[in-house]
């Protein structure tokens, strides 16, 4: 898996960003919120590498900084998203019957009624702005994936000959599920994982963007974009950075996700890259 | 391969009337969760300074004082008149003001689907046709890029290059077609980054069908085959997914209506956001997921059309 090129490359993508994320403090040059007003707009080189913003504060430390936030947020949501999502695609997946229907029937197609990011922009809109009111509105949508994808496979291992011989046997319910039938689910499950932290740092960047998403003066790379925007004519390197930063963390994450299917299962390899 | 036509008509009827419930639950859904949070929208639109009495008498005018049962059961019965209330803050109807600015959303949303299609297929065919070699890794690359690139980086950049280095286009607005390219295509690329995925995966596994070789051994030439035999069966699930991302574009639509000042619902749903105008919001986020179940449903009776095997499932 890592002899990919472009697996190397996004495991050193993300191994940047955890690193950002876990010493920022350390890694940036200035502080993040420490405003310049006399070195306003300033472009890349000299004393700022990707120059300054309008209230003369360091972008490559807003950059660095805003890493730990992408991280935090995707990371969160994704960990919430996929307990809550494999708690209740289990239960539906494996006990079936009116549970099922209702979760998969009612809950899961009611929620999906709704276009992804607008759930959570419904929440987030009315909650007000903050790190944590955002994780829960981005969990909010975020866990149906998890949940369809698990009750499926699930429903399609619970009729297999191993799992119907271990009930045989006289396994309990939740040994049956965490000791036979995860071990078997797990690897379409890691995948989402993967791509699902690109969605959510994606999704995090947009609100931010938005302006209903970490307030200021947090150095989200939405709110940079956002705020880049009022200079693109004077200062196109404030839109440049926190652009290149988001996608190259999202491109990243896929990658990883693809390396990861090629990897974990080949069945679905598709060899596009 | 024919069916009668009840079956298919049994199958949408069906799909209708599940339809309907998930509409009332994602109204009563939008209600409350706007209600139920904090935040007084009459002290926003008075400001701090307001008097008691002034807050209280336009509570009153804006029916926020009744009981929150009672203010759901005026506006369902408002919502069955086609009466989505008044705006707070353009005083003026809601039904109105949506179906004003809906035009400029769909306008959007169909150019960048058609950006979408425009490019998805062509290159997810070349994709599979190609597989393994340099113009299926550089469209794989492509796509990947096209996929990561968020909307809200991209349009900043397009106007960068295009409307201020090359002057090639205007910045923002809405009007002649110059006008749509920008935001379609910021809009359309991440669609069409998926489609081009799908569409390879779909034409793949159609080339390694049975019907395939025959068509091959009839001496048929490899373009008929691939056009008129593989694309036409490659395309069947290309369609849902292009139903299952409209949604997508229409969330996609407030950013990049944001971005270019486009004058639609994605706008006017944050500008209703950041004005604590909840007969707005709610009228916005109806308007935005009734058409995406309505999208849905297209898609399904489309799907229908093209591979009668569903209709009997």
């Amino acid at each position: 898996m890592v002899r990919n090129p472009l697996t190397l490359f996004s495991l050193a993508i993300i191994g940047l960003l955890l690193l950002c994320g876990l010493a920022a403090p350390q890694l940036a040059p200035q502080d993040p919120a420490a405003q310049e007003l006399p070195s306003r707009l300033l472009g890349p080189g000299g004393g700022h590498w990707f120059g300054t913003d309008e209230l003369g504060r360091d972008v490559l430390s807003r950059i660095i900084f805003g890493a730990r936030i992408s991280l935090q947020v995707g990371i969160s949501v994704v960990v919430i998203s996929l307990l809550v999502g494999s708690l209740i695609g289990s239960l539906a997946g494996f006990y079936g019957g009116w549970l099922d229907r209702f979760i998969n029937v009612i809950v899961i197609n009611s929620l999906l009624a709704f276009p992804g990011i607008l759930l959570a922009l419904a929440f987030v809109a009315f909650l007000g702005p903050g790190i944590w009111k955002l994780v829960i509105a981005l969990s909010i949508g975020g866990w149906i994936g998890y949940a369809r994808l698990i009750r499926g496979e699930i429903l399609k291992e619970r009729e297999l000959d191993y799992v119907q011989a271990a009930r045989a046997l006289g396994e309990p319910d939740w040994r049956l599920l965490i000791y036979h039938i995860w071990p078997n689910i797990v690897s379409p499950v890691i995948i989402q994982a993967a791509i699902g932290l690109g969605g959510a740092i994606l999704a995090e960047a947009t609100l931010s963007f938005l302006g209903l998403g970490v307030p200021p003066p947090a150095p989200s790379w939405g709110t940079m974009l956002n705020d880049g925007r009022a200079h693109i004519f004077d200062a196109p390197h404030l839109i440049v950075f926190p652009a290149l930063a988001v996608m190259l963390a999202i491109l990243a994450c896929n990658f990883l996700g693809d390396a990861l299917r090629d990897y974990l299962d080949p069945r679905l390899n598709k060899e596009f890259l | 391969m024919k069916l009668s036509h009840p079956s298919a008509a049994r199958y949408l009827g069906n799909r209708l009337l599940y339809t309907l419930p998930v509409v009332f639950i994602v109204i009563t859904l939008v209600f409350f969760l706007i209600h139920l949070v904090p935040g007084d929208p009459v002290q926003q639109m008075l400001g701090e300074g307001a008097r008691a009495g002034d807050v209280e008498q336009m509570r009153r005018a804006l029916g926020l004082d009744l009981p929150l049962p009672a203010q759901y059961r005026n506006y369902l019965a408002g919502l069955l008149r086609g009466d989505l209330g008044t705006s707070f803050r353009f005083n003026s109807s809601v039904t109105g003001i949506i179906l004003a600015r809906y035009p400029a959303t769909m306008e959007l949303t169909l150019a960048a689907l058609l950006v979408a299609l425009l490019f998805s297929i062509p290159a997810g065919v070349v994709s599979a046709v190609h597989r393994g070699q340099w113009r299926d890794r550089l469209l794989g690359f492509v796509s990947l890029l096209g996929l990561s690139f968020p909307n809200f980086a991209l349009g900043p950049l397009l106007i960068l290059v295009f409307a201020l280095q090359l002057n090639w286009l205007p910045v923002s607005g809405r009007g002649a077609l110059a006008h749509l390219i920008l935001p379609a295509l910021t809009l359309g690329t991440a669609m069409a980054a998926i489609l081009t995925r799908m569409v390879r995966a779909s034409v793949l596994e159609q080339l390694g069908q049975d019907y395939v070789r025959t068509a091959r051994a009839k001496g048929l030439p490899e373009r008929v085959v691939l056009y008129k035999h593989t694309l036409r069966n490659g395309l069947i699930p290309v369609v849902t997914l292009v139903g299952l991302q409209f949604g997508a574009l229409l969330t996609g639509a407030m950013v990049t209506e944001t971005i270019f000042s486009w004058p639609g619902i994605g706008r006017l749903t944050l500008e209703a956001i950041h004005a604590r105008d909840y007969p707005l919001v709610q009228g916005c986020f109806l308007a935005i997921s009734v058409t995406y179940i309505a999208v849905n449903l297209l898609t399904d009776m489309l799907y229908t059309l093209v591979d009668p095997r569903i209709r009997q499932g």
